[in-house]
Parts: C-alpha cells; sequence; structure tokens
C-alpha cells in the first residue's frame, strides 16, 4: 500500500516535469518569437537580435529551461512583459479568487449532484429520470461560455435580478460581492451538476444489478438499509474521481466563464497574457492550472484506493 | 443504420446535424444579406421582418452571419475530427498491438497531455502557431488524440485477446495484415462512437476558441467571434449574441443525441 502510495506519487511527479517541458518546448521552439513579438511592428532583425542578447534568448534552449524550472522551484516565477512586475503576487491573487469560484460550485454541486443522480436512478425508467436524463443532456450539449450568456440575458437583462458584470470594486459590501459571485456560480454549477448526476445515476444503476444487493434483499434486509448501506457506498466511490476531474476542470476550464463575466481570475489573466503575447505569464498560468489539475486527480486516485477496502495494493 | 432509425431522438439528431451541414453547404446563397454588408443607418435593430435575427453594431445581418457563420465551425469541426481520429487510431493500435515499450512511451504521452485542461493546451498551441483555419485544425486535433487514443487502445487490446488474432497470428500473418484486415475494421465501431463524441467537443473548442479570438479573423463570420462581439450588448442589444449562441447550442444538442443512439447500436456505454 505504502510503496504503492508512493509509486503513484512518483508518477505524479515525474508527469509535472513532462509538462513543464512540453510548456516550455511549445512556447520557446514553436515559430513565434518573443523578443519580435515585443518589438511588434517596429522589429527588424538587428533590433531583434540584440533584444534577444539582451533577454538572454540566445542561450540555447535547454540552459534557459532550467533557469527556469529552478527559479519557479525556488519560488521566482520570473516577471510579466507587459505589467512589468513579478508574477507571483499576481498569480497567487487571481488563483485565490479562482480558488473561491471553484470551491462555492463543488461545495454546492457535489451533494445536489450526487442527489439528483440518486433520484433518478432509483427511478429508472419513470417520468422523473426521463426529466433529469432529457435536462441534463441539453446542459451537457451547451459550452458554458454560451450558458453564461444565456444566464446574462435571462438574469441580467430580462428580469433584471444580477449583474452582469462580477468585476469587484475593492471597497464593494458584502452584499454586492456575493450578488456578483451568483451568475458565475450557477453557470459553472450547471455544468457540472449535470455531468456528476450522469455519473452518479449510471454508475447506481450498475451498482443495483451486483450479485450482493440481491443476497442483501434475498437475506430479507428492509430496501432502506439495502440501498443505503449496500448500493450507495459502491456507487458514489467512482463519483469521487468525476468530482476531482471537475475541480481540475473548473480550475483550468472556466477561462471562458470567467471572460464572459469579466471576473478577475486565473483564466481571465490567462486572456490578457494570450492577447498582448506575454509568453512568461503564459507560461506560469499553464504551469499553474496543469499542476492543479495533476495533484486533483492524484489526490482522486489516493482518496479512491484509501475509501475502497477492495483495493489493497501490496 | 437502420437501428437509429428506432431511436426517435437520434434520428432527431441526425436531423439536426444533416440541416446544418445543408445550411453550411448552402451558405452565401441562402442568405438574404452579405454576412458582411454593413448597414449603418440599421446598426443595432431588433429582430424583425428585414432582419430576422436582428442586426449587430455594424448594422449586419445577424441571420445572414449565422447562415454563413456555420461553413467555419462545420469545416472546422469536421476536419479536426477526422484528423484527431486518424492521429489518435494511429497511436491507440500501435500501443494496443505493440504493447511492451511502445505502449509504455505512448500512452506515458497521452498522460503528459491529459494533464492540461484542453482549451489552456489549445489556447497555448494556437497563440504560438498563429490565428490561421488551418492552424486551428491542427490544433484542436492534437488536443483530442490522446483520448482518443485511449479508448482506442483499451478496444485493441481486448480484440488482440481474440481466438481469431491468435488464428491468424498461427497461420504466419504479417503485423500489417493483423492490424488492417482484423484489428481496424472490428474497431470501427468504437472509432465511429468516439468521432461522433468528439464532434461535439471539437465544435465546443471551435466554438470557444472563436470567443477568444484566436479562431477565424474578423470580418469573416463565425459563431464563437459573434457571441464575443454580442457580449457588449448583452443588456441593450441581446439578439447579437443570442442567435449564434442558440445556433452552436442546437448544433451540439443534435450531435451528442446522434452519438448517443450511435453508442446504443454499438453497446458502448454512454456516460457523458
Amino acid at each position: 500500500m505504502i510503496f504503492f502510495l508512493f509509486r503513484r506519487l512518483m508518477l505524479g511527479f515525474v508527469i509535472l516535469f513532462l509538462v513543464s517541458l512540453v510548456i516550455f518546448g511549445v512556447t520557446e521552439l514553436l515559430p513565434g518569437d518573443t523578443a519580435t513579438f515585443m518589438l511588434g511592428q517596429r522589429a527588424t532583425p538587428d533590433l531583434v537580435t540584440a533584444l534577444r542578447k539582451q533577454m538572454g534568448l540566445d542561450r540555447p534552449a535547454s540552459v534557459r529551461y532550467i533557469e527556469w524550472i529552478t527559479n519557479i522551484l525556488q519560488g521566482d516565477w520570473g516577471e510579466s512583459l507587459l505589467l512589468k512586475t513579478a508574477i507571483w503576487p499576481l498569480l497567487q491573487q487571481r488563483f485565490e479568487n479562482t480558488l473561491v469560484l471553484t470551491f462555492l460550485t463543488i461545495l454546492l454541486g457535489t451533494p445536489l449532484g450526487i442527489g439528483l443522480g440518486l433520484l433518478a436512478g432509483l427511478n429508472q425508467g419513470r417520468w422523473l429520470d426521463q426529466t433529469i436524463i432529457v435536462f441534463t443532456t441539453f446542459i451537457i450539449s451547451i459550452p458554458s461560455f454560451i450558458i453564461a450568456i444565456f444566464m446574462v440575458i435571462l438574469f441580467s437583462a430580462y428580469l433584471q435580478w444580477l449583474p452582469a458584470s462580477s468585476m469587484i470594486a475593492s471597497d464593494a459590501s458584502l452584499g454586492d460581492r456575493v450578488s456578483r459571485l451568483i451568475l458565475p456560480i450557477l453557470t459553472l454549477l450547471s455544468g457540472m451538476l449535470a455531468h456528476l448526476t450522469r455519473h452518479t445515476r449510471s454508475s447506481l444503476l450498475t451498482v443495483l444489478q451486483a450479485d450482493y444487493l440481491r443476497t442483501a434483499r434475498g437475506k430479507g434486509l428492509a430496501e432502506g438499509l439495502v440501498i443505503f448501506h449496500h448500493a450507495l457506498p459502491n456507487a458514489l466511490l467512482p463519483t469521487i474521481t468525476v468530482v476531482a476531474l471537475n475541480i481540475g476542470w473548473l480550475i483550468g476550464g472556466a477561462v471562458l466563464v470567467e471572460t464572459v463575466f469579466a471576473y478577475p481570475g486565473l483564466g481571465q489573466l490567462m486572456v490578457q497574457a494570450l492577447s498582448s503575447r506575454d509568453i512568461p505569464l503564459l507560461q506560469a498560468i499553464s504551469l499553474l492550472t496543469a499542476a492543479s489539475f495533476t495533484l486533483a486527480n492524484l489526490a482522486a486516485d489516493l482518496l479512491y484506493i484509501v475509501l475502497n477496502p477492495r483495493i489493497r495494493y501490496s | 443504420m437502420l437501428l437509429l432509425i428506432r431511436q426517435p431522438l437520434a434520428l432527431l439528431g441526425l436531423f439536426i446535424v444533416i440541416g446544418y451541414f445543408l445550411l453550411a453547404l448552402g451558405g452565401p446563397m441562402l442568405a438574404p444579406y452579405s454576412p458582411t454588408d454593413q448597414h449603418f443607418a440599421d446598426t443595432l435593430q431588433a429582430p424583425s421582418t428585414r432582419y430576422w435575427f436582428g442586426t449587430d453594431q455594424f448594422g449586419r445581418d445577424v441571420f445572414s452571419r449565422v447562415i454563413v457563420g456555420s461553413q467555419t465551425i462545420i469545416v472546422v469541426a469536421t476536419f479536426a475530427t477526422a484528423l484527431s481520429l486518424f492521429i489518435g487510431s494511429l497511436i491507440g493500435i500501435l500501443a494496443g498491438y505493440l504493447g511492451g515499450w511502445w505502449d509504455e512511451a505512448l500512452m506515458r504521452a497521452t498522460d503528459v497531455m491529459l494533464a492540461f485542461p484542453a482549451l489552456i493546451l489549445a489556447m497555448l498551441i494556437i497563440t504560438m502557431l498563429g490565428s490561421d483555419l488551418v492552424y486551428l485544425i491542427i490544433t484542436i486535433a492534437v488536443v483530442f488524440s490522446p483520448g482518443i487514443a485511449r479508448v482506442i487502445r483499451s478496444e485493441v487490446l481486448s480484440i488482440k485477446a481474440m481466438t481469431y488474432i491468435k488464428a491468424a497470428q498461427a497461420l504466419g500473418c504479417s503485423p500489417n495484415h493483423i492490424i488492417l484486415r482484423h484489428i481496424l475494421p472490428n474497431s470501427l465501431g468504437v472509432i465511429l462512437v468516439e468521432g461522433s463524441i468528439y464532434f461535439g467537443y471539437a465544435i465546443f473548442a471551435a466554438a470557444g476558441l472563436g470567443f477568444l479570438g484566436l479562431g477565424v479573423q474578423p470580418p469573416s463570420p463565425d459563431w464563437g467571434l459573434q457571441v464575443n462581439d454580442g457580449r457588449n450588448f448583452l443588456l441593450t442589444a441581446p439578439w447579437v449574441a443570442l442567435f449564434p449562441a442558440l445556433a452552436i447550442s442546437s448544433l451540439v444538442v443534435g450531435v451528442n443525441l446522434l452519438a448517443m443512439g450511435l453508442s446504443q447500436v454499438f453497446g458502448e456505454h454512454f456516460v457523458q
């Protein structure tokens, strides 16, 4: 068990290392060049060469990669080209904002999604189940940023209940802050809810056909006991993975939703970094999201092992 | 195909998808106005009998732009899906059939790709390549092929264990022959189902990247870009964003209904 945990942890680190190589490789070796981007219209071959030399870009990629990664490991994430400030404080603040959104969505979505999934699964084939299936099929089919657009049109333009923008002033009251968080959370929640409901339902249906449930019923256990003691613990195990995947998705994939609501999170910062070709900032954000994504998956794997008594790796 | 007819929802999905393909084929011929013509006297007009879906901030007809814009998304999604199926199947079959060192190396490579949220990886690649229709297709294909490769690999592993493969090997058939004549034809069902699922994802990706301004460049009509244009007028002129948004949603709903039908026909467990 300990050995397996250690191996899984090591694999996580190896993947993270390779991820950092990919990020560096993609941003450094493909046709686009930082110096050319920075000079823009003024780029002449001489100027580009001079700037490359000044920024140390004329050194071999391997040297620059090692410098980049050792600096990050020591807490130095470099400097943003556009904002001319250190990247880490910027990243930290935006990351916190995105985490707030992620945490609240997971907190609300997990019990709701599992509840709806169980409701559908226990009523398999009836109208309630059918309604939930049709509804989730539609939600899953709509990209999150489109849902965001629909939300704004409905709640901000038509009903005028909630603000369309989630830009939060530093002196905003608590009520104002909360009201600006509702629409982005509702948007992210709907997507997560649909996926989780589907997974919980299908995993419950699989478990309901298991032999040990027939045994439980056969020995005369009450139906409630059969469901809650025998079916649920087994049906809910795979949903851990779905929740973890959602954490990763919310941290990395909320880019578009944050853009629609102008929410000052990591995704919005990435879009800014993209449009201004701020390569160091882009590398930093990509690394941070990929690391969060990998960690969420790792946590899910470990939790799965700890909670599932049937898996005992030696 | 015959089995699909027995599923009304899948059939509905098929009709929606075919409808949008026809719309893309017709393109400018079906549009009442040119999608790029600016009617400055009629900017941000509400939907009317003259402009069915209203006009945008330059007075361009939203209805015509939605019709012609279907071309971009259909072309990008179709070619990206085809290319990612090709790359994904190639990797999946090689890893699954050859096994050993090949399998280990290829699967760790997909691990690394899948450690990124798909959109982040796509944004990173397309920014470096530059915005262009061909690059957009390549980017989406590259981002989606690892996921496809995983599924195809596990399918190949189960086919490989079949007696007829053992028999073919015992008869001395070359690996090429076994892959092309036995493994590939027997994986076609799974490849088709994956294709229909990833076609939906590709539309998501194309619309999302377009929305971020990383797809087709203005003034060419593009649904994602149109939604982004309309973002500034959501409170005053919601139709600018609403109609392309509805177009994206209905197309993906159609694709997903079709994908669910296909996966039932081919006995796949469709969870998403």
